[in-house]
């Protein structure tokens, strides 16, 4: 049986605490009478108590330290903290895509450079290797990846994402992470077949990275999005290893594996 | 110590004080996030809805009108970016992605994790107008006056989508248990 809008507003207006004396005698009087309005009243009811009680969502611990460091990149309240317009500009130039395709092609000839030479930096222990450090486009702009293994991130020192892909003998980790103090992440891969061949960042830079034999290690803080570049000569299917360390504690451990590259 | 008010805060961040800014950013994170999530049924998009909705606030502080809740301000700049992520990702709103997990211990997980995942399902079943003043009165405990100042719509308009919206969430609870 269908219910007057009339008594259908009174039952909704009890149920929000908004209903005067007289409606209410009027709607009391109805629900006397009326069976298909007192069950109306009671699913609403119901409800209405089941959705008050629903928990909230809680966001993930990151999201709060992700937020904050984006700020860096907006215009802050008061121009007297203004940015340099240098890196406005370079900012919106990096975001044209064809300008990421140059940079990427760019940077493979340099990183091909360094290839070269990487084999020796990384027979040699606890080398620094930050001077390799460079600037490049996102890798997902024209260079063929295959492959794929990746994890997320969400703890209250450090959040985000790692990937793994491969393009040709060439293994590459890709970090994009926040965190809010100073982070160590160690990346040991025991096969003797795979050697560190470089290091590259967008987005940010002060990350500090130290390389020897199976193993790199970063030192990162902030907002960092940065790639690790690891020689697999043999293409074999192997697996990294990633430990995130905060003041020397174990934070977090995970692997990236991949298979045969076709 | 009493917690500073929001306007004080946001004197504060216009005078250029980052720590107010990252204050109001804790008060508001869980709110803004469960709105956005709510309104989207995803996390991920929930994520991205916040981080833009609190960029917006840093952005455009010198902005806000002081006449208005800063809560309105930002619940309004939170729902207008989730229709705007609705509309932009073409989504058919009858269907719901997967819920977010959002218990922590395993009774929430068998019980009441279920029931609002059920509740969030039917949730995305229903029109976008009506998804949102149930939100804001549910979810947000916001009043009709408050509502109308988000939506810019009249009082009675609010009352009008939300008893709507109940009867409409209602039914399609009862079908899912039917289902």
């Amino acid at each position: 049986m269908a219910i007057d809008p009339k008594f259908f507003d009174l039952i909704n207006a009890e149920i929000d605490a908004t209903i005067s004396a007289e409606e209410r005698a009027t709607l009391d009087e109805y629900l006397a009478e009326s069976e298909a309005g007192r069950a109306l009243r009671n699913e609403l009811h119901s409800l209405c108590n089941d959705l008050d009680a629903v928990d909230p969502v809680t966001p993930p611990p990151h999201l709060k330290h992700v937020i904050l460091h984006s700020l860096d990149a907006k215009t802050p309240v008061l121009p007297a903290a203004g940015r340099k317009k240098s890196g406005y500009w370079f900012n919106s130039w990096l975001g044209l895509t064809t300008v990421r395709y140059a940079l990427s092609f760019g940077t493979g000839v340099v990183l091909a450079t360094v290839f070269i030479s990487s084999d020796r930096i990384s027979r040699q222990a606890f080398d620094d290797v930050t001077d390799l450090v460079g600037t490049i486009a996102q890798h997902d702009s024209g260079v063929a990846l295959s492959g794929g293994d990746s994890f997320q991130l969400a703890f209250n020192e450090i959040g985000g994402r790692v990937s793994l892909s491969m393009s040709g003998s060439i293994m590459i980790i890709d970090f994009d992470l926040v965190s809010a103090g100073p982070i160590e992440i160690v990346a040991t891969f025991p096969d003797r077949d795979i050697w560190f061949n470089g290091f590259a960042q967008l987005e940010s830079n002060g990350t500090r990275v130290t390389a020897e034999i199976g193993q790199v290690t970063f030192y990162m803080e902030g907002h960092n999005r940065y790639a690790l570049y690891l020689h697999n000569a043999s293409r074999d299917a192997t697996t990294v290893t990633l430990r995130f360390l905060s003041s020397g504690r174990l934070i977090h451990e995970d692997e990236l594996s991949f298979g045969k590259d076709k | 110590m009493n917690k500073p008010d929001d306007t004080d805060l946001i004197q504060r961040c216009q005078n250029g004080d980052r720590n107010a800014f990252e204050v109001l950013l804790v008060r508001y994170e869980k709110p803004i996030f469960n709105a956005a999530y709510r309104m989207l049924g995803n996390t991920e998009d929930a994520q991205d809805i916040t981080q833009t909705v609190f960029l917006k606030i840093y952005e455009h502080l010198n902005d806000y009108d002081p006449k208005y809740r800063f809560f309105s301000w930002i619940y309004r700049i939170a729902i207008n970016e989730s229709i705007n992520c609705l509309n932009k990702q073409n989504r058919t709103e009858s269907l719901a992605r997967e819920p977010a997990t959002e218990s922590s211990g395993p009774e929430e997980a068998t019980s009441a994790g279920q029931q609002s995942q059920r509740i969030q399902s039917a949730l995305m079943t229903i029109k976008q107008e009506y998804r949102t003043v149930i939100i804001l009165k549910h979810f947000m405990e916001c009043n009709y006056l408050e509502i109308s100042q988000i939506l810019d719509i009249s009082e009675k308009k609010v009352k009008s989508r939300l008893y709507s919206g109940r009867q409409l969430l209602k039914d399609a609870l009862q079908d899912t248990r039917r289902g």
